[in-house]
């Protein structure tokens, strides 16, 4: 049998004495959209920077494929290069929307070419092609958000993890990006993290939705479509 | 009130009929102070980066004492680099005192502590999702600093011009350390000094306006820089 995506084993985070995560045993499956759900202060956040490998959890242990994450040195830095997170309030870096785009690229030692050929095929896709040379901190929340997302998807990640990526576009933009997501996901058939408040849009497009409530685990369950 | 405007008179003279001694000394006023800057930003940037971006004990006490060299008199300075490079000093072997060398170590050590105390600063007020949004899209450590480096880079660049502006001006190193030796280690400030008190107002007031189109000039790029970064 294939090993999980993600395994999770006695997970906890404490923040200043506060227990904030508590999850006994988990495990997500690769090539699905997962929802995490929950109300404010639910831990969901928390649990996706430990899935992002930027926070390593107080106790426990996890597996990415197997391999435990924690267990030498080098190995968190190059999962990094495989899993990507777009914030809830993404920062673009001082410098233009294109370049915003090539910066996975550049660290990852794209030519070029290739780098200009990539960040036109995920401006197009995002529908952004116009702010190219605007200046990323002079964007909307919506055109961030969206430039964030395209600036994840350049890099061809194999897991994305998106943290309320609809809180702060326009409510006639989420079917749209929502859309994007499917579509990418189709595509490049890759490992989707969504973060959301809502409920129906979990059910809408992920394929299981994990449930929070006080940083414990309340539901972790598969949706029929 | 007659000996100030004429003496405002000559310095025009001086300034408009470009002088070799005054052009001279304000070029060396310049190298020195342009070299100390440069030798201290390589040191002070990276220091600042690292007090500024990693955790340790102390810490604060560090961030402290930098602050407080700030004010660290330029003749102290002086006094310590002389202590070690005259002759019968550990350093005297090198035979550099009373030269431009001289006089770039001592601005050297005098840029340090405000380009580190100001790189802490600038460090420490970069967005924190800068170096989180560099680790997601893969970035390696270096990278990632590099990253954050270049997010602050208005503030950096503020905080090297606020080093040039604190030794392009100070006399007391530069006194003790290069002697005030006329075609060699006379600065605009030693020689206004020297000048002033010799009676030659003229030539002092020539170097003095020399100094405050400098100062001006460093204020105003110090001010794009800071705007730029906020």
């Amino acid at each position: 049998m294939k090993e999980p995506l993600f395994t999770i084993e006695n997970l906890s985070q404490v923040f200043d004495n506060r227990l904030v995560l508590n999850i006994p045993r988990l495990s997500f499956e690769e090539k699905k959209i997962h929802a995490i759900t929950g109300p404010n202060g639910s831990g969901k956040t928390t649990l996706c920077n430990i899935l992002g490998l930027l926070l390593k959890p107080t106790t426990g242990k996890i597996w990415y494929q197997g391999e435990m994450v924690y267990e030498n040195g080098g190995l968190p830095e190059r999962l990094r290069k495989k899993i990507t997170m777009v914030h809830q309030s993404p920062f673009l870096f001082h410098t233009t929307v294109g370049k915003n785009l090539a910066y996975g690229l550049k660290v990852r030692n794209y030519p070029r070419s290739q780098r200009n050929q990539k960040v036109e095929a995920f401006l197009k896709l995002m529908g952004i092609e116009h702010l190219r040379h605007q200046q990323g901190t002079r964007l909307s929340g919506g055109e961030t958000q969206r430039v964030a997302v395209a600036r994840a998807l350049a890099i061809d990640p194999e897991v994305l993890i998106l943290d309320e990526f609809t809180a702060n576009v326009d409510r006639n933009y989420v079917k749209n990006i929502e859309g994007v997501i499917q579509d990418v996901f189709r595509q490049k058939n890759i490992t989707i993290f969504l973060v959301t408040h809502d409920e129906n849009q979990a059910c809408r497009i992920a394929h299981t939705v994990t449930h929070l409530i006080d940083g414990e685990l309340q539901d972790h369950s598969y949706i029929t479509h | 009130m007659d000996f100030i405007l004429e003496g405002l008179r000559q310095a025009l003279n001086l300034i408009v009929s470009l002088d070799q001694e005054v052009l001279g000394i304000a070029f060396l006023s310049l190298w020195v102070s342009t070299s100390a800057t440069i030798f201290a930003s390589f040191i002070g940037v990276p220091l600042g980066f690292v007090i500024g971006t990693t955790q340790f004990p102390g810490k604060h006490m560090t961030i402290t004492f930098f602050n407080t060299l700030l004010s660290f008199p330029t003749v102290v300075v002086g006094l310590l680099v002389f202590a070690f490079i005259s002759r019968q000093g550990p350093l005297g072997f090198l035979g550099i005192l009373f030269s431009p060398t001289a006089m770039i170590i001592g601005q050297f050590i005098l840029a340090i502590p405000i380009i580190t105390a100001l790189t802490i600063a600038a460090v420490q007020g970069v967005d924190r999702r800068v170096r989180l949004t560099a680790l997601t899209l893969g970035a390696n450590r270096m990278q990632t600093s590099i990253t954050v480096l270049n997010e602050a880079r208005f503030a950096l660049m503020a905080a090297i011009i606020a080093g040039f502006g604190r030794i392009v001006g100070e006399v007391g190193a530069a006194i003790m350390l290069g002697g005030n030796i006329r075609n060699y280690t006379r600065t605009i400030t030693t020689a206004i000094a020297l000048e002033t008190s010799k009676g030659e107002f003229g030539f002092a007031i020539a170097l003095g306006i020399i100094l405050m189109i400098v100062s001006f000039a460093v204020n105003i790029l110090f001010r794009y820089f800071q705007q730029r970064g906020t």
